[in-house]
């Protein structure tokens, strides 16, 4: 459900209307083949109707909200006291602008925590080198797709190594 | 389509609508998609310890109850059972330490189960297996068995020992504790209950060779450990000898039918079809057999020279009602000797279960030739054993017809 109000609350925030349908997603986690046909087009629905520059406080809670909602879908989430406490904070961020972000970044950490990540680390590098690239603001929108697509296609690399059976 | 490869087409298509509408927002997506899945591969390092035992006593038909213990060195993980013989397919979440029972129906002799277990990551998109092979040993079932043989031969089974076998004139000498009243009655004259006389020393002599155990749609030896077990319940105690190609397996003194269940259990072999090797000779040269009795053993590390039908009867103490249950297809010479020699001390009856009758029929022309030659060649031994001692041969359905033939003899 944190993935749902942090979805509508990052909608409401960028003026859009698909973020209205991640409630029927979020329905669909029960069956996950079908989840995820249906986050694909709720994907590729929000990217049509989305358009920002890369450092826009919006760009980044609507980012940070779909893995929210993908990650949710297909492990579930916890329920407890800061669960509660990040759902008044991530609802209280559709009225007041300040506590927005800090919610939605709230709400990304209570889905990861507990995971004590090791070799899952490594992503981290990518993501810098990704934010480094981008401060560079006068390259053009589709030279950036296409750098983001190279560092992307440098993570597969780390696929290679790690053999295991997919679902 | 795999979860995985959705989430990679996805992000394929974001990274074209982004080049195409000039928007970075879906390629940063897909990039956040790549690094979600990568971050989750290189996450899902399962560690996991499996042990299997089985409680209590495994008896043949009935439900069981394979226990395993599951230990956790990493991280939580999802566990699946798969084995198509459990009743039911549990799957779970393990921390540290589960301990899971699956039921299933237990198969006569040594039963391999082979369970799958598939240790997914919790957001199920990664897995990697796990086998684990418990063997079990399951005794035949008394009960069971009791059942199978019908009315007609339950004077043999269970509780009601056959008290009459006939009726006939009192005579002098005979007890009279045993004069028929009601019969008496009615015919107005004294008449005697004649009980049966109780074999002595009823042995059971049971081939367990490499090719009684080969499983196509039934073994032999099952068929033959449940017409050693009938045997041993309508006597109430048997002496039991196993032997294969080389050897005694086991040996028991004359004992109780549960017992002898204990000791009937025998590992199946799996095969595509059953060797329909009809010696054509019964007799070969004497120097093939001694160079054959002499090498094999030595190649198989067995400490015997003798061959197990040589051996099994060896053993076999004094007279009585020696029962002999075998295919026909091993040390068949060996046998016939032996028979011969112990036709003189012992009432002797030999079931042999047919190979042919074993085997599975299918719709081949050089198949049903081939058997059809061997069931001739086959035919012909039957009848040279039969010139010898009672020889019945049977198919998986003559379990009625063994036991009313061996009726007289019990």
């Amino acid at each position: 459900m944190l993935a749902v109000i942090a979805s509508i609350s990052a909608g409401i925030h960028a003026g859009i209307f698909s973020p209205l349908l991640s409630p029927l997603v979020y329905a669909l986690k029960f069956r996950k083949d079908l989840f995820l046909f249906s986050f694909l087009f709720y994907s590729l629905a929000l990217s049509y109707e989305f358009y920002s520059s890369v450092y826009d406080e919006k760009f980044i809670a609507l980012l940070l909200s779909t893995i929210l909602l993908l990650d949710s879908g297909l492990k579930g989430e916890r329920r407890d006291y800061l669960s509660y406490i990040v759902a008044a904070l991530l609802v209280s961020g559709i009225f007041f602008k300040e506590i927005f972000l800090f919610a939605i970044f709230l709400a990304f950490f209570n889905q990861f925590r507990g995971e004590k990540p090791s070799k899952g680390l490594l992503v981290l590098p990518f993501v810098l080198i990704l934010f480094a690239i981008y401060s560079i603001k006068d390259l053009a929108a589709s030279s950036q797709v296409a750098l983001t697509f190279a560092i992307s296609s440098f993570m597969f690399l780390f696929w290679i190594k790690m053999r295991v059976g997919s679902l | 389509m795999k979860r995985e490869e959705i989430l990679l087409f996805l992000s394929a298509l974001l990274f074209i609508q982004g080049y195409l509408f000039e928007n970075t927002f879906p390629a940063i997506l897909a990039f956040s998609i790549i690094a979600y899945l990568t971050y989750i591969r290189l996450e899902f390092l399962p560690r996991i310890e499996v042990e299997s035992f089985v409680e209590g006593k495994a008896v043949e038909g009935e439900k069981l109850k394979l226990n395993f213990r599951i230990k956790n060195l990493g991280k939580k993980v999802k566990v699946e059972i798969l084995n198509e013989k459990f009743i039911e397919k549990p799957e779970f979440i393990v921390e540290k330490e589960k301990e899971v029972s699956c039921t299933f129906i237990a198969e006569k002799g040594v039963q391999r189960l082979v369970s799958r277990l598939r240790i997914k990551d919790l957001r199920e998109l990664y897995f990697s297996e796990l086998i684990n092979e418990a063997k079990i040993e399951v005794s035949p079932s008394v009960e069971k068995i009791r059942e199978e043989a019908e009315i007609r031969i339950r004077s043999f089974l269970g509780t009601e020992t056959p008290e009459v076998k006939s009726l006939r004139k009192f005579q002098f000498g005979d007890d009279v504790r045993r004069i028929d009243w009601k019969a008496t009655a009615r015919l107005q004259e004294l008449i005697v209950k004649e009980l049966p006389k109780e074999a002595e020393n009823v042995y059971i002599i049971l081939d367990a060779s490499k090719e009684m155990r080969k499983s196509v749609k039934m073994a032999k030896i099952d068929y033959a450990t449940t017409i050693a077990l009938l045997i041993a319940k309508s006597v109430k105690k048997a002496g039991l000898i196993v032997y294969d190609e080389f050897g005694i397996l086991k040996k028991l003194e004359p004992s109780t039918a549960e017992r002898i269940a204990e000791a009937l259990k025998f590992e199946k072999i799996e095969a595509k079809s059953l060797s329909l090797k009809i010696p054509e000779k019964i007799k070969a040269s004497e120097k093939s057999y001694d160079f054959i009795k002499k090498v094999l053993p030595m190649i198989k590390k067995r400490k015997s020279l003798s061959s197990g039908i040589v051996e099994a009867t060896g053993n076999i103490p004094g007279s009585g009602l020696l029962v002999f249950i075998t295919d026909l297809t091993s040390n068949t010479s060996e046998l016939l000797k032996a028979l011969l020699e112990l036709r003189n001390k012992a009432k002797i009856f030999l079931i042999s279960p047919n190979p042919i009758l074993f085997h599975e029929f299918e719709d081949d022309m050089e198949k049903i030739l081939r058997l059809y030659k061997a069931y001739v060649e086959r035919e012909k031994m039957i009848k040279k054993f039969s010139k010898i001692v009672s020889t019945i041969d049977v198919g998986p359905s003559d379990l009625l017809q063994v036991m009313e033939e061996m009726k007289c003899s019990l």
